[in-house]
């Protein structure tokens, strides 16, 4: 079974346009990442006329059963005046100068989890027959409910939360601070 | 997919003056996650212009109130012409926010959100025959319920806002 917050509707959208720390986001990306063990492959990395396209997917396995997806994407591009979106400029923030980026950033943070996910070293067991497949439908819909409700996709979402309220932060937005 | 029923529909506040963004928010993060809805942000906008900043946000926090009913206060905030600030008060600097506040509330009921009585076409009418008739009374004290909280969420939002109003007159 997989579960893909997307398809749901939840997924975060952050769209941000002005200076910020380019270099502070990637090293904080991989650092939420490796707190919380979720291995991770960067997917895309684009850089072409001062655009930069960037997918990362991160994945966990909670345990034999269940695998946690994360998947971020982030476009980056020019507002059309001034220098192109990757070059550092010089700006004093607070009296400290920094060199930050200038640009549009539109940001996707979205997530999912699997069930049944298939082994390294082999295919997934549940799908192999009909009893196997009508068996994990059992399973899932009457014995573990339950725990996919609750140990599953609540402890996910929240996660995606507190990452994207980690770019949020990171980004220098205004809107940050949540008690979730 | 589920049906929605707009209990209250364009609760309007608008706003110009002095505040805090970062404030703003967590009161109403805070009130959502004491009343136990879950949060949800689907977008957040935030562009910054040669003289002014623009910030817009939609939320949607939700609760599930049983397995046939979800109260969701959908929220639009957007905040015009803002200016950053610094004020100094008691021989202290805040740093603030300046500019035009427009929120936008509307408090929706979801029922059958898990969409298992839309199809077939026999299963919807009998989901109309059940939410009009039998589980209409039901319906309603969650309406009330949620009624309730987007008035309180509203009146939170105006307190803090007003704060600031007479707090530096």
């Amino acid at each position: 079974m997989k579960v893909d917050f997307k398809k749901a509707g939840y997924y975060e959208l952050i769209n941000f346009s002005g200076y910020f720390d380019l270099e502070k986001l990637y090293h904080f990306i991989y650092k939420w990442f490796s707190l919380n063990k979720y291995r991770y492959n960067e997917k895309k990395y684009k850089q072409k006329k001062g655009e930069v396209e960037w997918e990362i997917e991160a994945f966990k396995k909670v345990d034999e059963y269940a695998k946690f997806n994360i998947k971020f994407e982030l476009h980056l591009y020019g507002d059309g005046n001034g220098p192109t979106p990757i070059e550092p400029v010089d700006v004093v923030v607070n009296g400290k100068k920094m060199k930050l980026v200038k640009g549009r950033v539109h940001i996707t943070i979205s997530g999912s989890f699997e069930t049944g996910y298939s082994d390294m070293f082999g295919s997934n067991k549940w799908n192999k027959t009909y009893i196997n497949r009508w068996l994990q439908n059992f399973f899932e819909k009457v014995v573990l409910k339950q725990d996919i409700d609750i140990k599953y996709t609540d402890k996910l979402y929240y996660e995606v939360l507190d990452f994207y309220e980690g770019v949020k932060k990171t980004l220098g937005m205004y809107a940050t601070g949540s008690f979730y | 997919m589920a049906e929605y029923n707009f209990v209250l529909k364009n609760q309007n506040i608008e706003y110009e003056g002095l505040f805090i963004v970062r404030d703003l928010y967590q009161v109403i993060n805070k009130f959502l996650k004491d009343k136990g809805y879950d949060w949800k942000e689907p977008k957040h906008h935030e562009y910054i212009g040669d003289n002014s900043k623009y910030v817009e946000l939609q939320l949607e926090p939700w609760k599930k109130v049983s397995d046939y009913v979800e109260l969701v206060l959908r929220t639009n905030i957007k905040i015009y012409n803002m200016k950053d600030v610094v004020i100094e008060k008691d021989g202290r600097k805040l740093n603030m926010q300046k500019g035009k506040i427009v929120i936008r509330l509307d408090a929706i009921l979801k029922t059958d959100y898990e969409g298992k009585w839309e199809e077939p076409p026999i299963k919807y009418f009998l989901r109309a025959l059940f939410d009009k008739f039998i589980y209409k009374r039901y319906t309603n004290n969650f309406a009330n319920q949620l009624k309730q909280d987007a008035h309180e969420l509203v009146s939170n939002i105006k307190s803090y806002l007003n704060l600031y109003n007479y707090k530096l007159n």
